[in-house]
């Protein structure tokens, strides 16, 4: 199943929730400070557990950086 | 001097000072220090997930007990790109504050009215306290204001341009045509284009590259904290009027040759 997350095409061999995809892309970091979208919709921390990817989703997981 | 207060929160400073572009973290933070500001703003961007020192979170370095955090919605170009940015920021950094910047060309970076009414617009029915970076138009500023914005941020000049106040009479109509604070935000080069600001009334700035891109950001810093004191100082003094030819400082009675 193919999906793209933050602008990019990741293959994934199995079903995966949300809390434990970004836990893998975090490689182990904590996940303080970061929002997710999953096809432009916010997904609340509280909800990564019950979110399921499919096919062609689209996430992106963003932080804070400098900015004027 | 009165303090700066926006929807309700007050700080202790008028400046608002931006994060970015500064030669390096510890120079950022000495010059907001320098600045006396305690109310800074931060950018939205994808986590770099393929190396590890990929851009650090500015959350790391800010003291979020000092400073009040307002995140923007800059590079976006649509009503839809930003409100998702803001909702992204609200979910990243607890706040429901921000920056509202909606920009309608690269170039220029000026703003896209239509895409950012419309984005204010979204934003305020779901409970954002919105600061939107807009023209110096007065009847922009006005809609924004009775949409009920927190505030309006009309462009001194374009971003990151050091041109100062190329249009100080119209900040002036929307001094006077509205109520809630109004920022001037980007467009100031050096000191005096802050005190101009400050002297025609608004209620505070917001900079970024001024104080960032300057030889010396720490002492810029400092010096526009000065110049907003002095300028704000001089607004509330009620300056003299105008006049085009001279008006005698000395008393005229009693002169020797009389």
């Amino acid at each position: 199943m193919n999906i793209k997350i933050n602008g990019e095409v990741l293959e994934l061999n199995e079903k995966t929730n949300l809390s434990e995809f970004v836990t893998h892309r975090l490689n182990g970091k904590e996940p303080r400070g970061i929002a997710v979208a999953l096809n432009d919709m916010i997904i609340p921390k509280s909800k990564w557990n019950e979110t399921i990817l499919s096919e062609n989703d689209n996430v992106e997981i963003v932080h804070a950086v400098q900015g004027g | 001097m009165s303090n700066l207060t926006i929807a309700g929160r007050e700080f202790k400073s008028r400046l608002i000072v931006g994060t970015s572009r500064y030669p390096d973290p510890h120079t950022m933070l000495q010059s907001l220090e320098a600045s006396g500001t305690d109310f800074v703003t931060v950018s939205i961007r994808r986590l770099n997930l393929k190396s590890a020192d990929g851009q650090e979170s500015i959350m790391n370095m800010i003291d979020r007990n000092k400073y009040w955090i307002l995140p923007n919605t800059a590079g976006c170009f649509t009503a839809k790109e930003a409100v998702l940015t803001a909702q992204l920021a609200r979910e990243a950094l607890e706040t429901n504050w921000v920056k509202l910047e909606v920009i309608g060309d690269d170039e220029t970076l000026f703003p896209d009215v239509t895409e950012l009414l419309k984005a204010a617009e979204q934003l305020l029915r779901d409970d954002f306290i919105v600061l939107p970076y807009c023209n110096d138009d007065p009847i922009t500023c006005r809609k924004l204001a009775d949409m009920g914005c927190a505030a309006v941020m009309p462009l001194g000049a374009p971003i990151g341009s050091g041109m100062g106040i190329r249009n100080p009479y119209n900040i002036q109509i929307i001094r006077d045509l509205i109520d809630i604070p109004v920022i001037v935000d980007a467009g100031v080069g050096t000191a005096s284009d802050a005190a101009l600001a400050m002297e025609l009334g608004v209620d505070g700035i917001l900079m970024n590259t001024a104080i960032a891109g300057a030889e010396h950001p720490v002492k810029m810093a400092e010096a526009m904290k000065l110049a907003i004191q002095a300028g704000r100082l001089a607004y509330k003094s009620g300056r003299i009027p105008k006049r085009l030819y001279a008006n005698a400082s000395s008393p005229v009675e009693g002169l020797i040759n009389s």
